[in-house]
């Protein structure tokens, strides 16, 4: 008996396919069996030998019957096995792109601005004089003129005179001609500035301007908006300090310092709106009251991922930018 | 601009450190870009006398030395050409160390043993001087460190803002910096006491240009060379020391910020004069250039022609030199937009034309005139010739503000302490009072009566009725007008029970002149607006309301019966308010301003020109009491519209969705030059051209991406083998000349590396899905992509971009060695859309699929074959599997497509009805003529 078993597994383990497997075992338990022949047998026997006999050889049959079973089943794990992955190999598909760090810095500035109720308005890159200078503040000739140096564009016999923006604020005076304060807006866009290029300076970069007119819209307005913003930007130790300066079409003007990682950084100009700005656009200077700033992206970014020479955002170095 | 520490404190009463100098500044526009403090020396750096001089014995160029160290004496070596006996200079000693970091040990020179160093400027690190040794003033003590005897002191690198003058002026920031530093107070520097006839000494033709001209004539005694003060004082400042004369004049420009010119008056002939330049005029300015004067620049001159280039720079003829015995000193006032456009179209910004462009005020040539006087006469013993001449074309214009508190509160958003800012004020020399309407009218009760009186003629010592009114409201910067007519109707009407003090009250009275139809109204900065009428008007008489049924007004005649005749007292009184009210000829009242409280009376000092508004009298009330004091708070006002475009977040939504797919954002310059333009094969006429560029590289605005993405794969194609880059830019299309151009935000996406095209076809494939559109692509033919490679976007009827790859030639032209694909679209159609999804339920039982391949000509592009599937009865969906080419079919210039259809037979199709619809699909498809079909399967 145990040494039918015994053959049984034997040769159950060696059959490697399931053909192989169903050969064997009907080799022990199929019609021409040992098993099956002795099974028949019993009929033959007297009944007290017939009922141990085939309890014995049932016993038998389902021992048989298990081996095989078991078998089957590793024979089928076995047969379904697949080869092994090496899981630290890159995946397959697509991979994540990047977008530029300039814009990583303007994105965050659009939803910290939209939260506090700011629309963003999209302007012309070119712009003419008036718009540029005269509606500000600065007419010909004026000195003020000399704080932004201004590339023009070639005069072919037309009577205005246009130019690349040399800052985004021209489209404070397009926004105020055309719509009823109160509002709150942004306007960001590329500005334009013939002067050399080197690590801190670009010919061309992007400004975010920022306006808010209404009636009784101070410069403590102007504090807690930005300072608001730049804790959305740096983080919410961030601090800002105001100094005095001077913008031809901000009265009072100032500088405004953020304070980042233990240092003061010079990131924005600022001012309450020149009343004669309010005017030349349409909207009465003894009602409402605006103020409006500047910042720089490329600045923010700089300080941000501390980046030392802003040629690499617009001279691109793919691998340098795969970096954001 | 370059100040020094030393020259600003001796301005100040209490002199102040370096730091709390900068300190100051910062609370002021003044903006410290660097300090650059004194080079200090070493203690064994010390003053000492060359007693003797004698030959080297073995060297040529060399010479010995006896020092007098004060301690002793001591022999050195020196190579120094200008080395002489009695000379005291600057001895390093052994031991000592150069701010270099050179030490100074005993040295053998050809055999003779130097016992320290002769130091040139250079070698003490206070110029760049090092031709010779240092030579110090005669009286200077001997055996003291150099620091001891000679303090440079500390710099500062400053910027100005472009409205103050006086920031470029010594006194201007000593006078800034004393008012914000407790108990601090400018100290003016003394002055000559000048009298000036008003002979006009020069002829001055045009006056418009040259308010105020002053000349002084002197003989002086130039030899005399600058004491050192004044030559360390310019050479602190940045300027060099040329003779005492210019020295001064240089001096008093960088104190007082006045420039002014001394002319030989030897070599001047004939009085001066200042015109414009006659054409092909010319001039030998200081710098020896000849330059060909326009008749736009603004000159002095002698009878001999130009001498000056007025505010910019004088002439080389008539130049002062150590020589010089007699001198035209020349102050004056010019324009300042003349002088800009001189220095701008000669190429000759100066120090003094700088000063000019900011607009100076008529009092300060006066000034600076004095101080020059007094040093000439203590440098160079100048004497007066003739009386000096002050010839002066215009007015001093004195400007008058009302600050009310109540509004600057509101503007800076915290509340003012009214004692801190009067003060402050005052610190800065403004004129402050606490303005009552009442007593600023009776203030001038018993003045005379002066028919046509005005302030610059007679300032408040006589009035006749509406200039009294004129200069009671002027005091607050609110500007009535100077006549009556005008008074009338510039303000709110008033009836007489509602009347409080400060409204004017009229009536017809006594026109002596007829009546008018128009006016003017000052708009406080010296010009005017003439108002029309429709009809004219009598307006005889105003006075101004008091109270209590009492009004002031300047008067000349009274009535008697119907008839007007002259008061017995004349000029300004006070009378009854029924005076008016009940004389039959009342006209009404008008109210200018509502509330007179808290209005403070302002006089700007006639140094700052730059406050002319309330608002900038609001900047200097914030900066007194400094920006720390204002709160931090949100705004509550709610805009209406806070969405009026949203182009630019929807860009932001594309890229986002971009570089999610892969793709990496680029930015580059929009200015191309026009090589890059012709090798594209278009023409330089279509772009808009840079008046002034940088480069040749940056003359034109681009009108599309490639040229600068072609710079990017050649700059990256050595580290980047594949990748695909995209940037969203505006492009600009020229209009009419001088119009603005033509806007469009347009994407552009390059794919480098193998199959370039079409991985980039895909990004545009996700176009569609992100912007939920159908692009379709027609084959094109641009020499610039590969033929057969490449094709026009259209969206709609219109074509808004391209997509192709590179053809050779242009890559070999760019020097790219990479495969290289480009796509162009333009986005502003796509981003005006706002496409919601179309959404479409699905049935619970499945679809049924079939794959089926068609075998068909070459040129047959998948985009008909699927628009022929889709139409046909059933067919929900139609996908693309892929396309197969073997060398037969290719020879029979034939492809098999293939894809996979998507079938709705309901619930539980026939294997009959679905046989029905796919003999369906094969009738159609091998009826199609388009397709030149063979086969399906």
């Amino acid at each position: 008996m145990i040494e039918i078993v015994n053959r049984a597994k034997e040769a159950a383990a060696k059959a490697k396919t399931e053909n192989d497997l169903q050969v064997s075992r009907s080799h022990f338990l199929g019609k021409k069996s040992e098993l099956q022949k002795q099974l028949q047998e019993l009929a033959s026997l007297q009944s007290e030998d017939r009922k141990a006999q085939g309890a014995r050889l049932n016993a038998l049959k389902s021992e048989l019957e298990e081996i095989f079973l078991v078998r089957h089943q590793r024979l089928l794990n076995e047969l379904d096995a697949l080869d092994p992955l090496d899981l630290t190999t890159p995946g397959l598909g697509q991979k994540l792109g990047h977008i530029h760090p300039v814009t990583h810095v303007m994105d965050e500035l659009y939803s910290s601005f939209t939260r506090l109720g700011f629309a963003i308005v999209d302007s012309n890159e070119i712009e003419d004089d008036w718009h540029n200078f005269e509606a500000l503040n600065m007419p010909p000739h004026h000195p003020a003129r000399d704080m932004q140096d201004t590339f023009y564009i070639k005069d072919d016999g037309g009577t205005n005179t246009i130019l690349p923006r040399t800052h985004t604020s021209g489209m404070q005076v397009r926004f105020m001609k055309d719509n009823k304060p109160p509002f709150k807006i942004i306007v960001p866009g590329k500005v334009f500035r013939n002067e050399d290029e080197d690590r801190t300076h670009l010919w061309s970069f992007t400004q975010v301007e920022g306006l808010v007119v209404g009636e009784g819209v101070s410069m403590a307005h102007l504090k807690g908006t930005l300072l608001a913003v730049m804790k959305d930007l740096l983080g919410e130790e961030t601090e800002i300090r105001l100094r005095p300066s001077f913008f031809p079409y901000t009265e009072p003007s100032i500088e405004i310092d953020v304070s980042y990682k233990g240092e003061w950084l010079e990131l924005l100009g600022a001012g309450m709106v020149h009343p004669h700005v309010l005017a030349s656009a349409g909207i009465d200077p003894h009602k409402y009251s605006g103020f409006a700033f500047g910042l720089g992206p490329e600045r923010i970014a700089m300080v941000k991922y501390g980046i030392t020479d802003l040629r690499n955002f617009w001279r691109p170095k793919l691998q340098y930018l795969e970096q954001f | 601009m370059k100040i020094s520490i030393k020259s600003l404190n001796a301005l100040l009463k209490l002199p102040l450190s370096t730091s709390r100098v900068v300190e100051i500044m910062e609370k002021t526009e003044v903006e410290v870009e660097e300090v650059l403090s004194s080079p200090g020396w070493h203690d064994r750096v010390i003053t000492a006398r060359v007693t003797s001089v004698k030959p080297h014995p073995d060297a040529d160029r060399l010479r010995l030395a006896n020092i007098d160290t004060g301690a002793g004496e001591i022999e050195v070596v020196c190579g120094a050409p200008n080395l002489a006996e009695n000379q005291i200079v600057v001895l390093a000693q052994v031991g000592a160390i150069l701010p270099d970091g050179l030490e100074i040990r005993a040295t053998t020179l050809r055999g003779i043993v130097s016992n320290g160093m002769l130091c040139s400027a250079r070698e003490l690190g206070v110029s760049d001087e090092h031709s010779g040794i240092l030579v110090l003033p005669e009286d200077t003590p001997i055996g003291k460190t150099l620091c001891d005897v000679w303090e440079k002191g500390d710099c500062l690198d400053i910027k100005t803002p472009a409205n103050r003058w006086d920031f470029l002026s010594l006194i201007g920031l000593a006078r800034e910096i004393a008012a914000k530093d407790e108990g601090n107070e400018l100290v003016e520097p003394e002055r000559a006491e000048i009298t000036y006839s008003d002979m006009e000494v020069a002829f001055v033709k045009e006056k418009g240009e040259c308010k105020r001209f002053v000349t002084v004539k002197m003989s002086v005694n130039n030899s005399v060379k600058s004491p050192q003060w004044l030559v360390d004082n310019l050479e602190a400042h940045g300027l060099r020391s040329v003779n005492s004369v210019v020295d001064i004049t240089n001096f008093v420009m960088l104190e007082t910020g006045q420039p002014s010119h001394a002319y030989d008056a030897l070599t001047v002939k004939g009085p001066l004069q200042v015109r414009f330049a006659s054409p092909a005029e010319e001039i030998t300015t200081l710098d020896s250039v000849k330059r060909k004067l326009s008749p736009e620049d603004v000159i002095i001159a002698d009878d001999n022609g130009a001498i000056a280039l007025a505010g910019v720079m004088g002439g080389a003829r008539t130049q002062v030199t150590s020589a010089t015995t007699e001198i035209i000193l020349e102050v004056a006032n010019f324009e300042r937009t003349r002088v800009r456009k001189a220095a701008l179209r000669h190429g000759l910004r100066t120090e003094a034309s700088a000063r000019f462009e900011r607009s100076l005020p008529l009092p300060l040539p006066i000034m600076a005139a004095e101080r020059l006087v007094y040093l000439l006469q203590e440098v160079v013993e100048a004497q007066l010739i003739d009386s000096p001449s002050d010839q002066l074309y215009g007015w001093p214009w004195v400007q008058q503000i009302g600050l009310r508190l109540r509004k600057s509160e509101k503007i800076l958003g915290v509340e003012l302490d009214e004692k801190q800012v009067v003060s402050g004020l005052k610190k800065l020399g403004f004129d402050v009072e606490h303005f009552s309407i009442t007593k600023e009218a009776r203030k001038h009760l018993g003045k005379p009566y002066v028919w046509g009186a005005n302030y610059r003629q007679h300032g408040e010592s006589g009035f006749d009725c509406s200039y009294l009114i004129d200069r009671i409201y002027s005091r607050i910067g609110v500007h009535v007008g100077h006549v009556a007519l005008g008074q009338f109707h510039f303000g709110q009407p008033v009836e007489v029970g509602d009347l409080k003090p400060g409204d004017v009250v009229f009536y017809e009275g006594l026109i002596k002149n007829s009546p008018t139809d128009h006016y003017y109204i000052s708009d406080g900065r010296g010009g005017h607006t003439r108002v029309d009428l429709d009809t004219p008007q009598k307006v005889g008489h105003n006075g101004i309301y008091i109270g209590d049924n009492r009004v002031v007004t300047a008067i000349q005649y009274e009535r008697k019966g119907s008839e007007w005749v002259p008061r017995s007292k004349q000029g300004v009184i006070e009378v009854p308010l029924s005076d008016f009210t009940n004389d039959p000829t009342y006209l009404g009242a008008r109210r200018y301003v509502e509330n007179f409280n808290h209005i403070l009376a302002i006089t700007a000092p006639w140094w700052r020109t730059d406050v002319r508004l309330e608002e900038d009298l609001i900047e200097e009330v914030v900066k007194i009491i400094g920006y720390d004091a204002i709160d931090a708070t949100l705004p509550t006002l709610a805009p209406t519209n806070t969405r009026p475009h949203q182009t630019l977040t929807r860009l932001m939504d594309l890229k986002k969705a971009l570089s999610a797919s892969g793709l990496q954002e680029i930015v580059t310059y929009s200015f191309i030059s026009e090589r890059k333009i012709k090798s594209l094969g278009q023409s330089p006429d279509e772009f808009l051209e840079i008046a002034n560029p940088l480069s040749l590289e940056q003359q034109f605005l681009r009108r599309s991406m490639l040229p600068s993405h072609l710079d990017v794969v050649k700059n990256n194609q050595a580290n980047t083998k594949a990748a695909i880059v995209y940037e969203i830019t505006r492009i600009q299309t020229p209009t009419i000349p001088g119009e603005l151009p033509h806007e469009d935000w347009q994407l552009g996406v390059t794919a480098l590396g193998l199959d370039s095209t079409m991985r980039l076809k895909s990004v545009l494939d996700n176009l569609e899905r992100h912007f939920r559109v159908t692009l379709s692509f027609k084959k094109s033919q641009t020499p610039v992509y590969v033929e057969g490679r490449q094709s026009d976007v259209c969206f709609g009827d219109d074509t808004i971009g391209s997509i192709g790859q590179m053809a050779k030639p242009l890559l070999v032209d760019w020097g790219i060695n990479l495969e290289t694909s480009f796509a162009e679209i333009l986005l502003t159609p796509l981003l005006d859309l706002r496409m919601e999804p179309v959404i479409t339920d699905l049935p619970d039982y499945q679809y049924i699929s079939r794959d089926i391949s068609v075998v068909c000509d070459a040129q047959v592009a998948w985009a008909d074959l699927s628009a022929l599937v889709k139409p046909i009865k059933k067919v929900c969906k139609v996908d693309y599997i892929g396309v197969y080419e073997d060398k037969a079919l290719k020879e029979e210039h034939k492809k098999r497509l293939s894809m996979r259809v998507q079938l709705d037979l309901g619930p539980s199709p026939t294997s009959d009805e679905i046989k029905s619809c796919q003999n369906d699909l094969e009738q159609v498809i091998t009826q199609s003529k388009l397709l030149g079909m063979l086969e399906i399967s």
